[in-house]
């Protein structure tokens, strides 16, 4: 048995050179990332409504990005860091600047210590907010009766990974602890440093699922990952000396005394900061879990119609067309999810070789809709949740009903962007009637839930009140249909008859089929107070 | 400064640690050294002049195991009544060893020397245990076969038509490039936990993506969750020896005493090191290039044996009969055809309107054969998979299902039009009715794939 003579204990007291120039560079790219630099984030969080929030609300508090003036932005690719590169830049600039102006310094511990809690506490409320939507598991939504019958191959690989997380929504909850206990322990001082390696592996990995899959938030989670890794580095010495070269090792903190001034703003902070992201948080993403979780449309469907139905018959301005699997008119199933959506499969072959036609606006208006967009957790009117709709060969509508007449008026859930499509709403055309802005009379509108109000009350907030009253100008490129629909035998058979998207009149006729699907269906469902009824 | 006393004295080893420590010793020694004759039967039905990555695959899954017989096919898994019998087994053993021991006079320093030492040796055994197993599942995403891209046939299945199971191997299989990943993070753990000062940090890493896995299993209804707690359990004991020096260090930040325990080989230590570096390389080099190989004909998931030339694709059936009676597209009538997969390889799969019941293979399993090579069948109900053979003389396809399930669905088909849009297809299916079926090849692109096609680091929508 032999014991190392030496003991290892780092010196704070004077800080080597290049510690310091790194520590300046480090201080101003940290301190600049760590606070909102674009106007977007100061609007939103000022016409926050505190009485009416949403859970998306606080999450947003916590989302913002270093936002460099004078740049584009971009969605994809290595340049969407570019902002991170002129602060970079500007970091080293301002740190040599530092440098040469305060050479007598010998250490800079106080600012590092508050640095850390800067980077501690922007760091841990993003994992909060992260980890809050898969604890309440919202984020990613069990996939809708209209993709349980869609072909694998109909589905773009971004909706794979998600589905995925959502079939097992244990699972999500699982990854949302990690997450959520990251951000728990990044609070703590003392804790800091499993909260960063906690960090670094879920953000690493969230990462690089978004490179892989084609997601939207590579950038952001990187951000993180910089932050823990950044957090680390105050470790290293002390477990390298301690575990490799097996030293004795007296750690070297350095802690501010605080006056009692001090102290009391430090309990303020850490108490609004304890109160916003956990004791606000935690009930407002319940109530966006059990009445509008928000990737998927939240308004109830018609309880008598929700389903999965084979298409029995099917006419075009009367005339009868046989189910074929190749007609490219013809529906071929019809699902009815239990929010107000109407999928339906139909023959659209995608074109060929389309990811290498992108700039192709005719490929491009067909990747809209056939689901390549990715729609990010924002959208709160539920026509604008198109999470649960895309996948090729199905189109999906968004319905309003008159519930005394029974009728549907329909929207199309993906927009294509094309111009023409916009003028159809001043068209003279009688067959365009459809389109025109009065398309839903006011007697229909009389016997309709507003879409306000198609939640109940505990769910609503100012945000979503607010997206419903602002005009899209995307809804002027959407098909419309309106269809009357009779439920026979509490809805085991429907007909639909009215106008399709082109004006032509159609009738059909709806078998509902009792599915067995292998994917075991969950206990732990979302939006369970808005829905209510069963799923069939 | 604190003053520091640099002097260790000897590790006082309570009676209580001594007979736990002894169950523990005996409990994952058993776990850990193969010393179930099993083990030996399968390692000697090994065929060394062609050897496979599945043969070092099942010779680094070992568990051992009491209650099940298990084949020499595949190494199974044990389950929690095995863990049981090794526990009672241990128990046992630690009874005997405090006898043998009782009223012997130790000096302390002796005791310390001879628990520590054996801790050591057991820390060694459990890391190279631990990393080995590691490593054989490392190789196969490395090199991503673990989980393929799905075949045709599953690209032309319903998302519902699919265990939970069969969802996340695909959900991995799109994006080979994150399988490669997370096969580089579980290399990169069993490298750590073969270096001493390092192995509590893989061992942290490792508890960390098993207790992944371990969820997953529990999450998708996978079959392997035992296994995980098997080696999550190895890895608590690794990293238990450092444990409370990193919360020392980290958390209380406390002047903390590093480890002082260092081994003593009999051989010299360059010969030790040099026996060590060899016998890792001999591992890493053979299960990278079996790997390899396996990597380089197309995996182990799906058969390689060709089918139809130039026939592999998605069919409709444009008529299908029946008793010599033509039946219209349906969606209803049990009988009739939908759309029919001829595969790359010697499978073809046919849409019906009855579900198959589902294959509900769920553990980890690499097959030489393609009869074995079940990945394409198992897991789902959407489609009836048929492997066959070619009778090239009498134009004839000899089927049989391959889902367990369904074996005595056997039949023939002559057929005609083999390379064309139009193949046709005339037999007798398994209640001896005479079938006739046209199809029609479908030119489809998936967006699936195209969606996957992709370039990530590109920006494709500006």
């Amino acid at each position: 048995m032999t014991v190392k003579p030496e003991s290892y204990s780092a010196d704070i007291t004077v800080w080597k050179g290049y510690q310091k120039i790194l520590f300046r560079i480090s201080f101003i790219f940290f301190i600049t990332m760590s606070i909102p630099t674009g106007v977007e984030w100061y609007n939103r969080t000022l016409a926050l409504d505190w009485f009416h929030p949403n859970y998306r609300d606080i999450y947003d508090i916590a989302r913002f990005l270093p936002d460099m003036p004078f740049i584009d932005h971009y969605q994809k690719g290595f340049k969407s860091y570019n902002d991170w590169l002129v602060l970079f830049i500007i970091a080293i600039i301002g740190g040599l600047i530092w440098t040469a102006f305060d050479r007598k310094r010998k250490e800079y511990n106080n600012l590092y210590y508050w640095l850390r809690v800067i980077v501690r506490y922007r760091a841990g409320i993003g994992m909060v907010g992260f980890g809050m939507q898969k604890v309440f598991p919202v984020q990613m939504a069990f996939p809708p009766i209209g993709i349980l019958n869609t072909p694998l191959g109909d589905i773009p690989m971004q909706k794979l990974y998600w589905w995925e997380i959502g079939i097992s929504p244990y699972y999500q909850v699982f990854t949302g602890f990690v997450e959520l206990t990251a951000g728990l322990l990044l609070f703590h001082r003392k804790t800091t440093f499993f909260g960063a390696v906690l960090l670094i592996v879920a953000l690493g990995c969230v990462n690089y699922v978004n490179i892989a899959y084609d997601g939207n938030v590579h950038v952001y989670s990187t951000y993180f990952v910089v932050f823990g890794l950044f957090l680390l580095v105050y470790y290293a010495r002390d477990l390298y000396h301690l575990q490799i070269k097996e030293q004795f090792t007296v750690p070297q903190h350095y802690y501010p005394s605080f006056s009692k001034g001090w102290k009391y703003t430090r309990i303020g902070l850490k108490s609004l900061n304890i109160f916003i992201f956990l004791i606000l948080l935690i009930p407002l993403q319940y109530l966006n879990f059990v009445y509008d979780p928000y990737n998927q449309p939240s308004a109830p469907g018609v309880a008598q119609l929700r389903g999965y139905y084979r298409v029995t018959e099917f006419k075009l301005n009367n005339k009868v067309i046989p189910f074929s699997p190749v007609d490219s008119v013809r529906w071929q199933d019809a699902a009815f999810e239990k929010w107000s959506s109407l999928s339906f499969k139909i023959n659209l072959p995608v074109p060929e070789n389309i990811a290498e036609r992108m700039p192709d606006p005719k490929v491009r208006r067909y990747v809209d809709n056939t689901g390549f967009g990715f729609n990010s957790g924002a959208p709160q009117r539920d026509i604008d949740r198109t999470y649960e709709a895309l996948a090729s060969n199905r189109r999906a509508f968004y319905y309003r009903v008159d519930t005394l007449n029974h009728v549907l008026y329909m929207q199309d859930k993906s927009t294509y962007l094309n111009a023409k499509d916009s003028l159809r709403s001043q068209s003279k055309d009688p067959r365009d009637r459809i389109y025109a802005e009065d398309w839903i009379s006011k007697d229909a509108l009389k016997n309709m839930v507003g879409e306000v109000e198609a939640i109940p009350s505990w769910g609503r907030s100012t945000r979503r009140t607010r997206a419903y009253s602002k005009k899209s100008p995307k809804d002027k490129l959407r098909d419309h249909m309106v269809l009357k629909y009779t439920a026979l035998n509490n809805g085991e058979r429907v007909i639909l008859s009215g106008l399709n998207e082109n004006s032509d009149s159609l009738y059909v006729v709806l078998e509902r089929e009792k599915k067995n699907y292998a994917i075991p269906t969950i206990k732990l469902v979302a939006g369970s107070k808005t829905y209510k009824t069963k799923e069939q | 400064m604190t003053e520091l006393s640099l002097k260790k004295p000897a590790h006082q080893w309570s009676a209580l640690e001594i007979t736990i420590f002894r169950v523990l010793f005996i409990y994952f020694m058993i776990q850990s050294v193969p010393l179930d004759w099993k083990y030996y039967r399968n390692a000697f039905a090994i065929n060394w002049a062609d050897l496979h990555y599945r043969d070092l695959f099942y010779l680094a899954r070992y568990t051992p195991q009491f209650l099940e017989p298990g084949n020499t096919l595949t190494w199974g898994i044990s389950n929690l009544g095995d863990w049981l019998i090794v526990l009672i087994t241990a128990t046992v053993g630690a009874v005997v060893w405090g006898y043998i021991e009782q009223g012997r006079e130790y000096s302390e320093r002796f005791i310390d020397e001879r628990y520590s030492g054996l801790y050591y040796v057991l820390r060694a055994v459990l890391r190279y245990r631990l990393a080995i197993a590691i490593a054989a599942y490392a190789f196969i995403k490395i090199f991503p076969m673990q989980q393929p891209y799905p075949s045709l046939s599953l690209l032309n299945t319903n998302y519902g038509e699919f265990t939970d199971w069969k969802v996340a191997s695909f959900s991995y299989g799109v994006a080979p490039s994150y399988e490669a990943l997370l096969g580089w993070v579980e290399l990169l753990s069993a490298a750590l936990l073969l270096h001493r000062k390092t192995a509590s940090i893989g061992a942290a890493f490792a508890i960390g993506y098993i207790g992944n896995v371990f969820l997953s299993n529990l999450g998708f209804s996978g079959g392997e969750a035992v296994y995980c707690l098997y080696l999550i359990s190895l890895g608590l004991v690794i990293l238990f020896y450092d444990a409370y020096r990193f919360y020392s260090l980290l958390v209380l930040a406390k002047p903390t005493a590093p480890n002082t325990f260092q081994p003593f080989f009999l051989i010299n230590n360059y010969a030790s090191r040099l026996l060590k570096a060899a016998s890792i390389l001999i591992v890493v080099v053979a299960f990278g290039y079996f790997a390899w190989a396996d990597y380089n004909h197309g995996g182990y998931q799906y058969p390689t044996t060709s089918g139809l030339p130039n026939s592999s694709g998605l069919y409709n059936v444009k008529d299908f009969k029946r008793d010599n009676t033509s039946i219209p597209y349906s969606l209803t009538d049990g009988h009739r055809w939908q759309n029919v997969v001829f595969e790359k390889w010697n499978t073809i799969s046919i849409r019906t309107n009855i579900l198959q019941k589902p294959d509900m293979h769920n553990t980890e399993d690499i097959y030489v054969n393609d009869k074995d090579r079940i990945y394409e069948s198992a897991g789902t109900t959407g489609r009836h998979f048929y492997t066959y053979t070619i009778d090239t003389i009498n134009h004839k396809l000899l089927l049989r299902n391959k889902n367990p399930n369904s074996k005595n669905d056997v039949f023939a088909l002559q057929y005609s039009g083999a390379g064309t849009d139009h193949i046709l297809l005339k037999g007798t299916d398994i209640s001896h009715h005479p079938i006739y079926v046209e199809l029609e090849k479908v030119h489809k692109t998936y967006v699936l794939d195209e969606s996957v096609k992709i370039p990530r680091y590109r920006s494709a929508f500006e």
